[in-house]
């Protein structure tokens, strides 16, 4: 119930802070969009790619992305790494009867909800103005899909958590940040899908938990995965989140060793 | 340490990026695969000049705005403008240019182009203007934080519109006439410039460039003097 209420109160202060919302949304938006953009100018070397990447499956995978980039990708790390290790806010949080881990869980959640939001509104101008998309009519597969987006959230909430937590150690953690930012980039699939890659980058990436954060996601919504196929995926994501809770538990308990909170 | 390492990892996604991209693409446009990744290259060059000399300062606008401190700037016999641009510095964001002008050499003579002096000094004119226009471009938005400082993240969207600038022109031919336009200034900080390695023509693009160059730095000028009537110091 104190998370509820912790996600209502924070609901609040999204809403009144809508318009910096809105910017992140509209990073989502831009880098996507300009990709999509370029593919349409795009005279390919094999003709092949023209038909197993048709023009509305490339809509579908960026536009997607913009909603899945709003969504599942969350900004905590700055907030935990400058605000609460830095400027000592961990303080307050440390005294309080509930979990530091889902109490930035609930604050977060507003926030990705709103941009999420704009980035459905989006999709629907789009669709309604003659874009055509590919979706999964399947049922179970439709079911499945959302297990892989809600276990994407919390995969991609627990990394980003775990960034943070670094710098209890780095004193400039900017270039940690740009540096798997970088990274997230590549191997979750924000440049192009996973299936374009070279083979040895893709298997690169599926070693990550990045494409389990977005990759799978957008995927799995236009039904390109099997039953069985999806329940490999579901799998590999409760891995990764067995493996970044793990880590996340580490540094948490090591990194506490390391801070001190001084007040007057 | 970590921030030179971030500059260099991003210089090498940007350049990669395109490198995935252009092994699936014949032309974009009229550009070829390699032409498309000294583009990208080009964008650094440019980029990391311009992250040298004003990156932090703008970071820093929110902040100064927000405590207040922009008072003080006011109050200084020096034009408030160059003040914010000119504030910090950071030396080490020039690795950026030099890793990919060492970039650019190298695909020139992958793709057996001669450059002569014209060329080169062509490039580097063409480069200044569009570190102009990039920088006019980034005061013209960066201005809004004077009416809302919590617009903080300001920044790195500025950044992503800007990365538009990595592609070329011809991408935006069919998009409608509003992007087309919010688009257009972005595509002359780069293209230009690589035209005039390439050897294509530029003669007609540098009478764009250098119009869009008095046009958007006129315009962040009286935009920033404008923005400045809405300040109403610490109070904020």
């Amino acid at each position: 119930m104190r998370h509820l209420h912790i996600f209502l109160l924070n609901f609040q202060k999204v809403f009144e802070q809508r318009s910096r919302s809105f910017i992140w949304f509209l990073m989502s938006l831009i880098s996507p969009m300009l990709l999509l953009l370029m593919w349409s100018g795009v005279s390919f070397t094999n003709s092949n790619i023209n038909t197993s990447w048709p023009i509305n499956a490339r809509n579908t995978y960026y536009f997607l992305l913009v909603i899945a980039g709003s969504t599942l990708i969350s900004h905590i790390e700055e907030d935990v790494a400058e605000k609460d290790i830095k400027e000592g806010k961990l303080v307050s949080y440390l005294l309080k009867p509930y979990s530091y881990f889902w109490h930035k869980f609930f604050l977060e959640i507003p926030y990705r909800l709103l941009q999420g939001f704009f980035g459905v509104i989006i999709f629907i101008i789009t669709s309604m103005i003659g874009t055509s998309f590919i979706f999964s009519s399947d049922t179970i597969v439709i079911l499945l899909s959302l297990i892989v987006i809600i276990l994407a959230l919390f995969v991609g909430f627990t990394y980003k958590m775990i960034i943070g937590l670094w710098a209890f150690w780095f004193l400039d953690i900017w270039g940690v940040y740009q540096v798997t930012e970088v990274c997230m980039l590549i191997f979750a699939g924000f440049v192009l899908p996973l299936d374009l890659y070279p083979d040895w980058l893709k298997t690169v990436s599926l070693l990550t938990p990045f494409p389990y954060m977005i990759y799978f996601p957008i995927m799995s919504i236009q039904g390109k995965f099997v039953i069985y196929e999806l329940l490999n995926i579901i799998g590999r994501q409760l891995l990764w989140l067995g493996i970044l809770k793990f880590l996340y538990s580490l540094f948490w308990n090591k990194g506490l060793k390391k801070f001190t909170g001084v007040g007057q | 340490m970590s921030s030179l390492t971030a500059d260099v990892v991003w210089a090498l996604f940007n350049v990669i990026s395109f490198f995935f991209i252009t092994r699936k693409a014949n032309h974009i446009g009229e550009w070829t695969g390699n032409e498309i990744i000294l583009l990208a290259s080009t964008f650094n060059v440019i980029s990391g000049v311009y992250f040298m000399l004003f990156s932090k300062s703008f970071f820093k606008l929110a902040e100064i705005v927000q405590k207040g401190l922009l008072d003080g700037i006011l109050l200084k016999p020096l034009d408030s403008q160059f003040y914010i641009s000119f504030q910090y510095s950071n030396i080490t964001k020039i690795l950026r240019t030099f890793i990919c002008i060492g970039l650019n050499i190298y695909l020139i003579q992958a793709m057996h182009i001669q450059l002569n002096a014209i060329n080169i000094l062509n490039f580097i004119i063409l480069s200044l203007l569009g570190l102009v226009i990039l920088y006019s471009i980034s005061v013209i938005l960066f201005s809004f934080l004077i009416w809302n400082p919590e617009l903080s993240n300001l920044y790195s969207l500025i950044w992503d519109y800007l990365q538009a600038s990595r592609y070329p022109r011809e991408v935006f031919s069919d998009v409608n006439a509003f992007i087309f336009l919010v688009m257009v200034p972005v595509t002359f900080i780069v293209t230009t410039p690589s035209k005039a390695l390439l050897h294509k023509t530029i003669t007609g693009d540098f009478v764009w460039v250098i119009a869009i160059t008095i046009i958007t730095f006129v315009v962040a000028r009286k935009f920033w003097r404008f923005s400045l009537r809405g300040y109403t110091s610490s109070s904020l």
